[in-house]
C-alpha cells in the first residue's frame, strides 16, 4: 500500500460516495425546510394547543443525537416496512434539519421588529397579508444565515448514515479500511472530500450574512 | 386653520386602558371634527400614546367606544371583529416615532403594497399615484431607493406618503419627529403643516410646541390617563387653567 497508484485509487473509492453524502444533505435540508415552515408557524401560534405540538416535536427531535434517530428509524419503520439504509437516512436527517430550522424560522419571525407588524397593520392589510408580505420576507432574511451554517453542520452530520450502511464517504473509508488500507490516510481522504463541499458552503453563508446585512439595517 | 365645524368625524366615548391593573387612560372622551388638527401634548408617561394607538385599535381598550361619522365603528368594542379592524385602519393612516417603512421593499414598493392588496387601485394606479405622493412630500428621488438609503427625515416623509397612500379619512402622528434631528425634523413638519392647510384631518402626539402652537386647531394636554386641559393653542398656552399646566409648559420651554 500507500504507492501513489493505491492513493488515487482510494481517492477513487471514496469519492465514490460524494455524490450521496450530497444528494443526503441537500435533500433533507430542502425537505427539511419545507416540513419547518409549519412547525415554526405552530411553534409561533398564540394559542397554546397549536403551539405545544410544535414546541414537543423540536425539542424531542433535537433532544436525541442523529445517531440514535438513524438506528430508530433504520431499525424500528424496517421492521414495519422494508426500509433501505438511504431512505431510512433520508427521514432521519429531514426529520432532525426540519426541527433546527424550525427554531431558525421562529426566531426569524420573533425578531422581525414590533414596529413592521404596527406598520402593516395600521395599513389596513389582513393578518394573512401582514405575515406573508411583510413578517415572513424578513424573518427569511433573519433566518437565512444560521440556516446556511446549519446546512454545513448538516453536511457533517450525515456521516453517521454511514452506520446503517448508506454508502456515503465514510462508508467506502471504511470499507477499504477493511480491505486493509491505512486507516489515516483514507479518513484523511474522507475528510479532504468533507472539506470540498464545507468550504464553499461555510463561504456561501457567510456571503448570505453579509447580504442580509447590507440590505437590512435593523432600526 | 377652517374646518367643518357641523360634522364630528371621529368620536372617541370614554376610552379606557389598563394594563395588568395599571390604569393608563381613564376614560378619555374627544370629538374630531373634519379638517381639524388637534395636538397631544403632555408629559412622558401621560398616555398621549397608547390614547392615539387606542383610535386605530393597535392598542384594543379595554372600555369605551369609538364612532367614525356618527357610526359606531365596532358593534362590541371589547371584540371587534376582523372585517371592522381592518375596515377602521382603511379609514384611519399612522405615522409613528421610528418609521416603520418595510426594509425588504424598494421606497415607492412601501407605498403601493397596502393600496394594491387592499385592492384600492391597480399597480399602474397605484404606482402613479405613489409618485404623486412621493413628490408632495418631497423624496420623489428615492422612489427605487431601499428605505435604508434614506436619511431619517427622508424615511418619515415617505411613511407619510405610504399612510396617505390609503386614502384615510384621519391621519394619526405619534411624535413623528421624535427620532429625527431639529433640523431634519423641520422638513417633516414643513410636510405636516401642508397637509393641515390642505383640509387634513389630524392628531399629533408631539413634543414640538411651536408646531402645536402654530398648526394645531385646538391642543389637549393629557396628564396621568385624562385631559387636563383642552382649547386652542392661544388658550392653552398663554392661559392655562390648571398650575399642573403652567409647570408642564415651562419644563417643555426650559429644555
Amino acid at each position: 500500500m500507500n504507492t501513489e497508484a493505491d492513493i488515487s485509487t482510494l481517492f477513487q473509492v471514496i469519492g465514490t460516495g460524494l455524490v450521496v453524502t450530497i444528494v443526503m444533505t441537500v435533500v433533507s435540508f430542502c425537505v427539511g425546510a419545507v416540513i419547518a415552515v409549519p412547525v415554526a408557524l405552530m411553534r409561533t401560534s398564540r394559542t397554546w394547543l397549536v403551539r405545544a405540538p410544535a414546541t414537543a416535536f423540536i425539542d424531542v427531535v433535537r433532544g436525541i443525537p442523529t445517531l440514535v434517530w438513524l438506528l430508530i428509524i433504520f431499525y424500528g419503520l424496517g421492521n414495519i416496512v422494508s426500509l433501505d439504509p438511504l431512505p431510512a437516512a433520508l427521514i432521519g436527517l429531514t426529520l432532525i434539519s426540519s426541527a433546527y430550522l424550525a427554531e431558525n424560522f421562529r426566531a426569524g419571525i420573533e425578531n422581525v421588529h414590533t414596529g413592521q407588524k404596527e406598520a402593516a397593520a395600521a395599513l389596513g392589510l389582513s393578518s394573512a397579508h401582514q405575515f406573508w408580505r411583510v413578517i415572513a420576507p424578513q424573518a427569511v432574511n433573519i433566518a437565512m444565515p444560521p440556516s446556511a451554517s446549519y446546512a454545513v453542520a448538516l453536511l457533517k452530520d450525515t456521516a453517521i448514515a454511514a452506520i446503517i450502511g448508506v454508502t456515503d464517504i465514510i462508508f467506502f473509508a471504511q470499507q477499504e479500511v477493511a480491505r486493509g488500507a491505512p486507516a489515516v490516510t483514507a479518513f484523511l481522504i474522507a475528510g479532504g472530500f468533507y472539506l470540498i463541499v464545507s468550504v464553499p458552503l461555510s463561504y456561501f453563508s457567510r456571503f448570505v450574512d453579509h447580504k442580509i446585512r447590507e440590505k437590512v439595517v435593523v432600526v | 386653520m377652517t374646518f367643518d365645524n357641523a360634522r364630528i368625524l371621529l368620536q372617541a366615548d370614554s376610552i379606557e386602558k389598563t394594563f395588568r391593573g395599571n390604569r393608563v387612560l381613564d376614560g378619555i372622551s374627544m370629538d374630531v371634527h373634519a379638517g381639524e388638527v388637534i395636538a397631544l401634548i403632555g408629559p412622558s408617561g401621560a398616555g398621549k400614546s397608547t390614547f392615539l394607538r387606542c383610535l386605530n385599535y393597535l392598542e384594543q381598550p379595554t372600555g369605551g367606544s369609538l364612532s367614525l361619522d356618527g357610526e359606531p365603528v365596532f358593534a362590541d368594542p371589547l371584540k371587534p371583529a376582523k372585517s371592522e379592524l381592518l375596515s377602521l385602519r382603511r379609514r384611519v393612516g399612522m405615522v409613528f416615532q421610528t418609521f416603520n417603512l418595510f426594509p425588504h421593499l424598494s421606497v415607492i414598493e412601501n407605498i403601493t403594497m397596502a393600496q394594491r392588496l387592499n385592492g384600492l387601485r391597480s399597480r399602474a394606479d397605484a404606482e402613479d399615484y405613489a409618485l404623486q405622493l412621493l413628490t408632495q412630500v418631497g423624496v420623489q428621488q428615492k422612489a427605487k431607493a431601499r428605505p435604508s438609503e434614506c436619511s431619517g427625515g427622508q424615511q418619515q416623509r415617505i411613511a407619510i406618503a405610504r399612510a396617505l397612500s390609503q386614502d384615510p379619512e384621519l391621519m394619526l402622528f405619534d411624535e413623528p419627529t421624535s427620532a429625527l434631528d431639529p433640523e431634519v425634523g423641520n422638513d417633516v413638519l414643513k410636510v405636516m403643516r401642508d397637509l393641515a392647510e390642505a383640509g387634513t384631518t389630524m392628531i399629533v402626539v408631539t413634543h414640538e410646541m411651536r408646531f402645536a402652537e402654530r398648526v394645531a386647531d385646538r391642543v389637549l394636554l393629557l396628564d396621568e390617563g385624562h385631559i387636563l386641559e383642552e382649547g386652542s393653542p392661544a388658550r392653552v398656552f398663554r392661559h392655562p387653567e390648571h398650575e399642573r399646566t403652567s409647570r408642564f409648559l415651562q419644563a417643555v420651554l426650559d429644555r
